[in-house]
């Protein structure tokens, strides 16, 4: 390979200066002790001692996680059955399920959210069920993340050799020995990916969050948002720079799972 | 051998299968014998691999049916049949070791670890890789992993072993030593084999019997040697080995024996191997082996079936030469061993005669 030209790199490096630039920005204010504006008075950590003792922004920590965790773990069990159940199966309607599957990932988030509290209103309004809460945003955030996740699944399954799935059952493998010993292994690192990216997707949710939302279920980053409304505080900039951290440290930790993996191939 | 030779390892009948529009089997009866090597040869597209596949329970007939060591097999799932396979792409398990590889099958079967641990290393003795256990997929070459995917079904001790281009993925080298390999172990196990294959000359070393498919049917079914001695259509003819087919028109016919009125000249020919009812003035094709085909200097009197040719192109292929030959509009490939050769061979525009014995003439149905 030859090394690129200078147009080319300057525009590299353009990109990558708008793409990191501001995130860097949030990262040194943080730990910049003027309580207001962008002059440089000092270095500190007195920010994220005051993170820990702040109620809201630890609840919303908890209620960020919480969310993430909970909706990603149901949204991977479920993304994974449908890409698996779309690919591998063949029924009356499928090319139809096939193709509503990739809407929810076109759709604008901020109709997602409309329609999902319409939804919520109009439930709670004659059922009585779904009052606004934690357990709303959790299955509002199922419902984008699931399309993500079955889409990387049917990606892996796609690339998967069809006689593979055949050896096994050659083998004396039944349907369900087949997808646990040979299938769900050998997709295993696209579960972890699909995952991964909805942990991701659920971490740094406002828009659905916002308006699924109940009171005592505010999220880091409705609370973020909501802080900023009164103005740029550091303890924000320590708050950003923590989820920036936890995201960094999530693909850090796939990447050497994935890395793990690929030794074996 | 001949008691186990009367009983039938696979039984098929009328099978048909078609995807959408496409026909693959347009109704193939065959019978296999237990202890038989048994090859489906044809191109790509002929059936081969679906009547396979059929067979392992991959894949399911329209119509017609299959019977597996005389039991009726067709609705019997394919994790349940007494056949294994050993597949083009290998299709071993990448994320598991070798040795895991092949004990997959008796585990699903739930045989006793300590069984499994002595059955796996038998099995990877016999097909010499004893010392890949550890190994996984990725880490082996092509020929090795087509050894694991031998043991890997051989291990289940199936009634039936199928075969799906086992060679195919490899170097020509490799596939000449690993043709001699799998026609020893099937002799040694007595295991009933079926070999799809597009590789005519793999057929023919590793067989006992043929099947020649083309276009969803069985063309012929014969030993190796009938098949290239006596083709009974153009399409057997030409497809294993090649073939010169001379087409002409019946002027006598005797109780052994017909005279042809051909492009090349009159020629005479016995009347065996021929079901096709001959009339006289009646169209009829020939096949003739190159090698069959004898070359003159010159003519001997009264010599029935020489025909005069020009030499066009010679190809000297160390053995022997390929001689392309002119007759008027139409040409001849004849083939001459080099040691055979008294005279050094001929040289292009020389003008030679070429001896198409009666016997070499084959009739075909078509």
């Amino acid at each position: 390979m030859k090394p690129p030209g200078k147009l080319l790199r300057g525009t590299a490096l353009l990109l990558y200066f708008f793409l990191y630039a501001p995130i860097i920005v949030v990262v040194i204010f943080s730990f910049n002790a003027a309580r207001y504006g962008v002059g440089w008075t000092g270095f500190t950590t007195k920010w994220y001692a005051a993170l820990a003792d702040n109620p809201l922004a630890l609840t919303a920590a908890k209620n960020t996680l919480v969310l993430a965790a909970t909706s990603t773990l149901i949204a991977t069990a479920l993304g994974t059955m449908l890409g698996y159940g779309l690919k591998r199966f063949y029924f009356p309607g499928q090319k139809f399920f096939q193709s509503v599957l990739h809407i929810p990932v076109f759709i604008p988030d901020i109709v997602m959210a409309i329609a999902l509290l319409m939804f919520y209103e109009l439930a709670h309004h004659w059922l009585g069920w779904f009052e606004l809460g934690l357990t709303t945003m959790i299955l509002a955030h199922v419902t984008f993340q699931i399309p993500f996740v079955a889409i990387i699944i049917q990606a892996r399954l796609a690339g998967l050799d069809p006689a593979l799935e055949e050896a096994a059952r050659d083998l004396g493998a039944n349907e369900w020995q087949t997808f646990r010993r040979i299938t769900l292994p050998l997709i295993f690192p696209g579960i972890l990916a699909g995952a991964m990216l909805a942990f991701t997707l659920s971490l740094d949710d406002f828009v659905v969050s916002f308006f699924t939302s109940g009171p005592g279920s505010q999220t880091l980053p409705i609370l973020i948002y909501s802080s900023v409304k009164r103005g740029l505080t550091p303890d924000i900039n320590a708050l950003a720079t923590l989820m920036i951290l936890a995201s960094l440290a999530a693909t850090l930790a796939l990447t050497l799972l994935q890395r793990k993996k690929a030794v074996h191939k | 051998m001949s008691a186990s030779q009367n009983l039938l390892a696979v039984e098929i009948k009328e099978a048909k299968r078609n995807f959408g529009n496409v026909t693959a089997l347009a109704g193939v009866s065959l019978e296999i014998r237990a202890g038989e090597f048994f090859s489906l040869l044809g191109p790509s597209g002929c059936g081969k691999t679906t009547l396979l596949r059929i067979i392992a329970g991959l894949d399911a007939l329209n119509g017609g049916t299959l019977k597996i060591g005389g039991v009726a097999a067709a609705e019997i799932p394919a994790h349940q049949r007494p056949v294994n396979t050993v597949f083009q792409s290998y299709a071993l398990f990448p994320h598991l070791t070798v040795g895991d590889n092949i004990a997959f099958g008796l585990r699903m079967k739930k045989i006793a670890p300590a069984q499994i641990k002595e059955r796996v290393a038998q099995a990877m003795s016999l097909v010499k890789i004893s010392d890949l256990a550890a190994r996984f997929p990725g880490e082996i070459s092509g020929g090795q992993k087509q050894r694991v995917a031998l043991a890997r079904a051989l291990i289940n001790e199936p009634q039936v072993l199928l075969l799906d281009e086992p060679l195919g993925a490899l170097d020509l080298k490799l596939r000449k030593e690993l043709q001699v390999e799998l026609l020893q172990l099937q002799r040694r196990l007595g295991t009933t084999f079926i070999c799809v294959t597009h590789d005519q000359e793999e057929a023919l070393v590793m067989s006992h019997r043929v099947a020649v498919m083309n276009a969803g049917r069985i063309e012929q079914l014969d030993s190796p040697k009938n098949l290239y001695e006596h083709p009974r259509t153009r399409f057997v003819a030409q497809f294993l080995g090649s073939c010169n087919l001379i087409a002409g028109n019946v002027t006598a016919i005797n109780a052994d024996a017909l005279v042809v009125a051909t492009p090349f000249g009159v020629l005479g020919a016995g009347r065996r191997n021929s079901s096709r009812p001959l009339t006289m003035g009646g169209a009829v094709t020939f096949a003739v082996r190159p090698e069959k085909l004898t070359l003159l200097a010159a003519r001997l009197a009264d010599q029935p079936n020489v025909i005069p040719v020009r030499v066009e192109d010679v190809i000297y292929n160390g053995a022997e030469t390929q001689y392309r030959l002119r007759c008027g509009d139409h040409t001849l490939s004849a083939v001459v061993l080099n040691a055979s050769h008294t005279n050094g061979g001929f040289k292009p525009g020389e003008e030679i005669f070429a001896h198409l014995a009666a016997e070499a003439l084959v009739l075909l149905d078509d």
